[in-house]
């Protein structure tokens, strides 16, 4: 109580030495002590992911409620992507936590060789998953199975499927192509083909498709989620991969110290961040039964 | 607009003082008019009683504290203890059960709103841009609400386009209009609503939710018949294709099936481009202007195409806002549709007779429209 | 027990530069547009929100000026619906229908995103929210500055579609008109999405500033009422934004793309976008009052010279009502179709909110009593706001009530009533705030008998102008209509008439801050005699704040500072031995 009763004096009480407080460069001015520094910034990124997650539940939650209305669209779409290559981004993306990870323990030890090394490695995966979803997309944009108004798929990619959408017998450009490998001899069941023969392909493939059963149009809006999910995330991994340079740039120029890494640590919560959304992503999207 | 100005404040002071504006001044409510408004007044009432005397408390001791307490020469302010937990309980105690009471109350008037009579009138209800369609149970269409009195009425709703919500103040009722689904509304007619000797009594309904540039034009009316009336008008309504020349029939056609609300008859533009103009092109055996550059000739194919399917051939200088009526119209509706629009122009069509079995003016290749609808029950 | 010996009265805290102060600390466009002083950002963010409230304004006077007679006879049918003599002034319109639509639009998105949502908080907050707490500025200034430049992204993108087609959605921006009209929905929806984020990086900032940067003697149950708000708000802003944010990119993609999940031609759901838009915007109108709630509770102690009856109840109902807040979106619902199970939980949670609202009404009243009370102008928009949120807030009773909300949804009484809570509640709150902290602000004080009638005006063009619309709403007038049937004339005239007044009474509030900066005397530094910290420092305060490392102590402890009439204003005397005991 003692200090309450006598607040009134004692905050009048000038400091003649104001400003000289710090000289530490590394301490913003309006902070006391460096504590208070990195507690304050690692409130504010817990905050800021708190409010990341929230923005993409949003369109978890209009997934969840589509899903729920338009199972079998769900089923029989997802055989369009590739889980192959789902899977070995989320390899990719859960060795990049890690080394980010590591990368944030190297800056507290002060370990500034293997700090910088961890991040290079970390921005590594990041292009590596970069790379990846681009050449998933740039297939995407063959077959033209683009989200929305701008699905239209090529019969080649078109997948037939059985028992209402449940067995997929496969997609119509490879059955056309068996067909005409066992119809006409020398027709090439693999490996490149003439202009003519993949005239004939498309052809077999459209006639294939026009007896099957036709594709669900609510198919597009699969597209539209997977593309809108995706590239969202993707734009988060890019939003990271920058970030990632501004902090190999501070590493290497040896800003950091056990006592000031904060912008390393930060960082690397907000990449587990957006590697946990793709852990979800990936079975929500390629592992649908 | 500062005469208008001048002059509105001159006819409200006069109005104010007069209530001439409004005929018999302006009501705290619309006649109650369904089974149910009465409810929802009393609860409005029971809710407004008790915020005026909540108000009433919360206004005057602050008043009377601010008189009582201001700040003059000697007066001083007086310690008292800053919090009194037995007040707080009070102020918070006191609202919750009155807000139980209220959200009771609400809650069983709607659930009443909500739970139609298994007996119910079924009417259909199509509402676009800016006009509504109702169906009745004989087949007949109309762009009025007409119900017998005393007896429940159960509206199934949808709309071709936007939203759009059904409101009748005086039954205290109103429901969105979803496209892609059926909403459901019933009301019931109070039995004193008709005066003696009365057949019909007349109220508003109103589209309430925002739908574009002409919502506050979505006006329609309820007209509430005894029931010979009612079945009198319904088998009226329902044959006035077979009952009026084809030119004639066309003119309430175009009424409704709403029409009228973005095309005039004459050269005017409305929303849409006045039909004297197509109507004119295809007597001349001219061409209409496409919005995308192109012409088409204008004929009887385009014509029907233009209503089928507006968004294949949009007019020049026009956006495509029309609904679909593929699926909407039956080939009479059409057909009698297509003879006013041609009879604009030229005469001949207006002396044509009723709509028969033999079709003069190409009923017979592939006809579109197909399928009517709404036939209740 | 130490004796407060040390302490004299005085009239100006130490000062080690008395001439400096962060005005004019530095000089030229570039030492404001890209400062980091929380100050400064607050004063740009001022003058950015009042421009805006003048272009929001100014839609709704012309479309009230459109009100004043109607033309509607004849229903879309053709049909005669009213007699002609019944209607003296019919006239064609001043505005077409579809100008009509763009400016209730574009007024009410201009107001809510661009004024009423960042008023209190980012313009008073960001002034006055370090300062009470002794704080040289707030956790992160660099993410401050951003947020302001996001707003003025925003704001940029709103002007664009201004130019660019106009919008013509409604401020609620409902599927599937919104995806198939042709004003620019896109930029308007990119321009709320980034005002936004803007929105949520404030939030932010005050969480941390408020969490980490409190000064000595300064527990959360000794936070002046002002910081509980705006962390009430701030959590809201947090978590409710992002969801807005989505939610708009959803509907940006869904007109660029088709996109399909609002589209009922694909199999989706027009409704979906309402739950997602009012989970949103139903804790935005809470956005809205409570940083005014927050005001409210320290002008009323300050003025009444008392302290603040009720601390923790103020104080923990902020936070009541900011989670509550969350459940109660499908209130907006109840005749869209949502299922009678949903409509009945929406309804019943509504209902709880209203409980801490009256909390705080009732703790206000009673802080008042056996206090001296001085009408000086920001009380008289305090007791403005109690007359006004008492009545906005008890007529959304009727509208949480199923049954009521049934006949009232859509009407006028709902524009009435969310009239009387974000311009009687939120915006009188904001006047009463900058009339309050405006000596702190700027060093000057403003004429106070014309600050006491402008205020005065207005109320009565408030009164004026939204009490006829709960009539109107009565007798089942629907809002958004250009036009109406001749018997709700009267009471539209009434109504264009009470906005007339409402603007003169305006243009005095703007007229009279205006000229005490030019011509008003110089502030002292405490002008009201109240206990927060920013009234330790000298207006205008100096660049970092304080000069000294302040304490906290009570912040309603008025009797610390008593008026001397010499020097016209409070000053700081010891605790009398009575209160010392207490405080024991
Ligand atoms: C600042 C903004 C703000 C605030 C604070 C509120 C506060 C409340 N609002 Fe309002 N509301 C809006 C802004 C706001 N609203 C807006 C913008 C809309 C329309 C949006 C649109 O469609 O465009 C709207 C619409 C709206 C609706 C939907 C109407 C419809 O479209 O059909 C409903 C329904 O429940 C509602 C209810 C409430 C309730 C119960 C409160 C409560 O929080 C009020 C609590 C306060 C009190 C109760 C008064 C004080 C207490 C006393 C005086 C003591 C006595 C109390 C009791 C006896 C209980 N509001
Ligand atoms: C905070 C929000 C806010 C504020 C302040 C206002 C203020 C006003 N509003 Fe509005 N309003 C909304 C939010 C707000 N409104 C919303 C959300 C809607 C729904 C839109 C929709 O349906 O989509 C709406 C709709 C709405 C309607 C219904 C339209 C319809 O349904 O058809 C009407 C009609 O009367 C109206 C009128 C007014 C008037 C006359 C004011 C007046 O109070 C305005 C007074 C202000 C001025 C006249 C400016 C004067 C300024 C100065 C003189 C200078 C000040 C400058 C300095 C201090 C430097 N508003
Ligand atoms: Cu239809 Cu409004
Ligand atoms: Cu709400």
């Amino acid at each position: 109580m003692t200090t309450t009763t006598t607040a009134g004096a004692a905050q009048h009480v000038a400091h003649d030495d104001h400003g000289d407080h710090h000289h530490d460069p590394t301490l913003a001015h309006h902070f006391d002590t460096h504590e208070q520094q990195f507690d304050a910034g690692k409130l504010g990124i817990w905050i800021f992911l708190v409010t990341e997650i929230l923005f993409f539940s949003g369109l978890f939650c209009a997934y969840s409620i589509w899903r729920a209305n338009h199972t079998e669209v769900f089923v029989y779409a997802h055989h369009y992507l590739d889980t192959k290559w789902g899977a070995i981004n989320t390899v990719v993306l859960l060795v990049s936590s890690l080394t980010a990870a590591w990368a944030v323990r190297s800056a507290q030890l002060g370990d500034k060789k293997n700090l910088v090394r961890n991040i290079v490695l970390t921005l590594v995966c990041a292009f590596g998953f970069l790379g990846i979803k681009s050449i998933e997309y740039t297939a995407k944009y063959q077959h033209g199975t683009m989200p929305g108004n701008y699905f239209d798929p090529h019969p080649e990619a078109v997948l037939i499927t059985t028992d209402n959408y449940n067995t997929v017998v496969g997609e119509a450009g490879e059955l056309a192509r068996e067909e005409l490998a066992h119809e006409m001899p020398g027709f090439p069941a693999e490996g490149e083909l003439t202009d003519g023969q993949k005239e004939l392909v498309h052809q077999r493939a459209a006639e294939i498709y026009a007896k099957s059963d036709k594709i669900p149009p609510a198919v597009a809006t699969f597209f539209s989620i997977y593309f809108f999910m995706t590239g969202l995330h993707g734009f988060h991994v890019v939003a990271g991969i920058i970030a990632f340079f501004w902090v190999l740039r501070r590493a290497r120029r040896g800003d950091f110290t056990p006592t000031y890494f904060g912008a390393v640590d930060y960082t690397a919560l907000y990449w587990h961040l957006v590697d946990l959304i793709w852990i979800y992503l990936f079975p929500l999207l390629y592992l649908i039964s | 607009m500062l005469t208008h100005f001048i002059q509105a404040l001159a006819t409200t002071a006069a109005a104010v003082q007069s209530d001439q504006v409004v005929g018999e001044g302006p009501d705290f409510f619309p006649p109650q008019a369904s089974t149910i408004a009465e409810t929802t007044d009393h609860i409005y009432l029971f809710i407004f009683w008790v915020s005026l005397v909540s108000f009433c408390i919360l206004i005057g001791v602050t008043a009377y504290f601010v008189w009582k307490y201001r700040a003059r020469d000697g007066h001083q302010a007086e310690w008292t203890s800053p919090h009194n937990n037995l007040l707080e309980v009070t102020w918070t105690v006191i609202p919750t059960i009155i807000v139980v009471f209220i959200f009771w109350f609400g809650m069983k008037g709607f659930l009443d709103l909500r739970q139609p009579p298994g007996d119910a009138l079924n009417v259909q209800v199509v509402a676009q841009k800016w006009s509504w369609k109702f169906v009745y149970p004989n087949g007949a269409e109309d762009v009025g609400l007409h119900v017998p009195v005393g007896r429940p009425v159960r509206l199934t709703m949808t709309s071709v386009d936007v939203l759009h919500s059904l409101s009748i103040p005086a039954f205290r009722v109103k429901q969105d209009v979803v496209p892609g689904r059926y909403t459901t509304l019933w009301f019931d007619a109070k039995d004193g609503l008709l005066k003696d000797g009365e057949d019909v009594h007349v109220l508003d309904l109103f589209c309430t939710e925002y739908c574009g540039e002409n919502h506050s034009k979505m006006l329609s009316q309820v007209f509430v018949h005894t029931d010979e009336d009612f079945a009198r008008w319904a088998a009226e309504a329902a044959n006035f294709i077979g009952n009026m020349s084809q030119y004639e029939a066309g003119r309430k056609q175009f009424i409704v099936s709403g029409c009228n609300s973005c095309h005039e008859v004459t050269a005017e533009t409305k929303i849409g481009p006045g039909l004297l103009n197509v109507s004119q092109a295809i007597k001349d055996g001219g061409t209409i202007p496409l919005a995308d550059g192109s012409t088409v000739p204008a004929n009887l194919e385009y014509l029907r195409e233009s209503i089928l399917n507006a968004n294949v051939k949009i007019h020049a200088g026009f956006t495509n806002q029309m609904p679909l009526f593929q699926g909407q119209l039956r080939n009479d509706q059409l057909g009698v549709l297509t003879t006013y629009i041609l009879g604009q122009a030229d005469e001949s069509y207006r002396s044509l007779g009723v709509w028969g079995a033999a079709e003069e003016n190409g009923g017979g290749e592939g006809q579109p429209a197909e399928g009517s609808e709404g036939s209740g029950e | 027990m130490t004796t407060t010996t040390t302490t004299v009265a005085h009239a100006t805290p130490h000062q080690s530069r008395p001439d400096q102060n962060y005005l004019n600390h530095s000089r030229g466009f570039m030492s404001w547009f890209f400062t980091l002083d929380h100050k400064r950002i607050g004063i740009m963010y001022l003058v950015s929100i009042m421009t805006f409230f003048a272009v929001g304004g100014f839609f709704a006077v012309a479309l009230r000026t459109e009100l004043l007679s109607s033309n509607v006879l004849t229903d879309a049918a053709g049909n005669v619906l009213r007699d002609e003599a019944l209607q003296p002034m019919r006239r064609d319109g001043l505005i077409s229908p579809q100008t009509y639509n763009q400016f209730f639009t574009l007024h009410g998105a201009i107001m809510v995103f661009l004024v009423i949502i960042p008023s209190i908080p980012a313009a008073l907050g960001n002034f006055v929210l370090p300062m009470m707490l002794g704080a040289k500025d707030v956790a992160f200034p660099r993410l401050n500055l951003f947020s302001f430049h996001l707003y003025l992204l925003g704001a940029f993108m709103f002007i664009l579609t201004l130019i660019n087609g106009g919008l013509d959605t409604g401020w609620t921006f409902y599927t599937p008109y919104s995806t198939t009209t042709t004003t620019s929905v896109v930029s308007a929806v990119m321009g709320a999405f980034i005002l936004g984020f803007s929105s949520i990086f404030t939030g932010l900032n005050f969480l941390v500033t408020i969490h980490k940067m409190r000064p000595p003697g300064m527990g959360y149950f000794r936070m002046p009422l002002f910081l509980w708000g705006m962390y009430a708000t701030a959590v809201i802003q947090v978590l409710a934004t992002p969801v807005l944010g989505i939610t708009l990119l959803m509907l940006a993609v869904e007109r660029m793309t088709g996109l399909g999940i609002f589209d009922p031609a694909r199999g989706g759901d027009p409704v979906l976008f309402q739950h997602f838009f009012w989970f949103y915007s139903h804790p935005a109108v809470y956005i809205m009052i409570l940083p005014g709630m927050a005001v409210i509770s320290e002008l009323i102690s300050a003025f009444s010279r008392k302290h603040i009856f009720g601390y923790s109840f103020i104080a923990i109902s902020s936070i009541a009502i900011a989670l509550f807040g969350f459940f109660v979106w499908g209130h907006h619902m109840f005749t869209s179709g949502q299922s009678t199970a949903m409509s009945t939980i929406f309804s019943a949670i509504t209902f709880s909110i209203a409980i801490p609202s009256a909390i705080k009404m009732f703790n206000w009243m009673t802080t008042m009593y056996k206090g001296s009370i001085v009408l000086k102008t920001p009380m008289i928009w305090a007791l403005g706001f109690m007359w006004l949120f008492g009545i906005g807030g008890l007529t959304g009773l009727p509208l949480a009530t199923m049954a009521t909300d049934v006949y009232y949804h859509d009407t006028y009484f709902v524009v009435a009533h969310f009239h009387f809570v974000m311009v009687g509640g939120t915006l009188w709150a904001l006047f009463g705030g900058l009339y309050y902290w405006w000596p702190k602000i700027t060093g000057k004080m403003y004429e106070e008998k014309l600050g006491i009638w402008a205020s005065l005006v207005s109320l009565v063009g408030f009164n004026v102008l939204f009490f006829p619309q709960f009539f109107l709403g009565n007798m089942g007038m629907p809002r958004r209509y250009y036009d109406y049937l001749p018997e709700f004339q009267t009471w539209h005239r009434i109504s264009t008439i009470g906005a007339y007044i409402l603007t003169v009474g305006l243009g005095m509030v703007a007229y009279n801050l205006l000229r005490s900066l030019t011509s008003g005397k110089k502030a002292p530094a405490n002008p009201w005699g109240a206990n927060t910290l920013e009234w330790h420092t000298p207006s205008p305060p100096p660049f970092t704040n304080f000069d000294y490392d302040p304490v906290a102590d009570d912040p309603y402890d008025m009797e610390r500072w008593k008026w001397d009439p010499e020097t016209e204003q409070y000053l700081h005397v010891p605790a009398s031995p009575e209160a010392a005991a207490r405080a024991h």
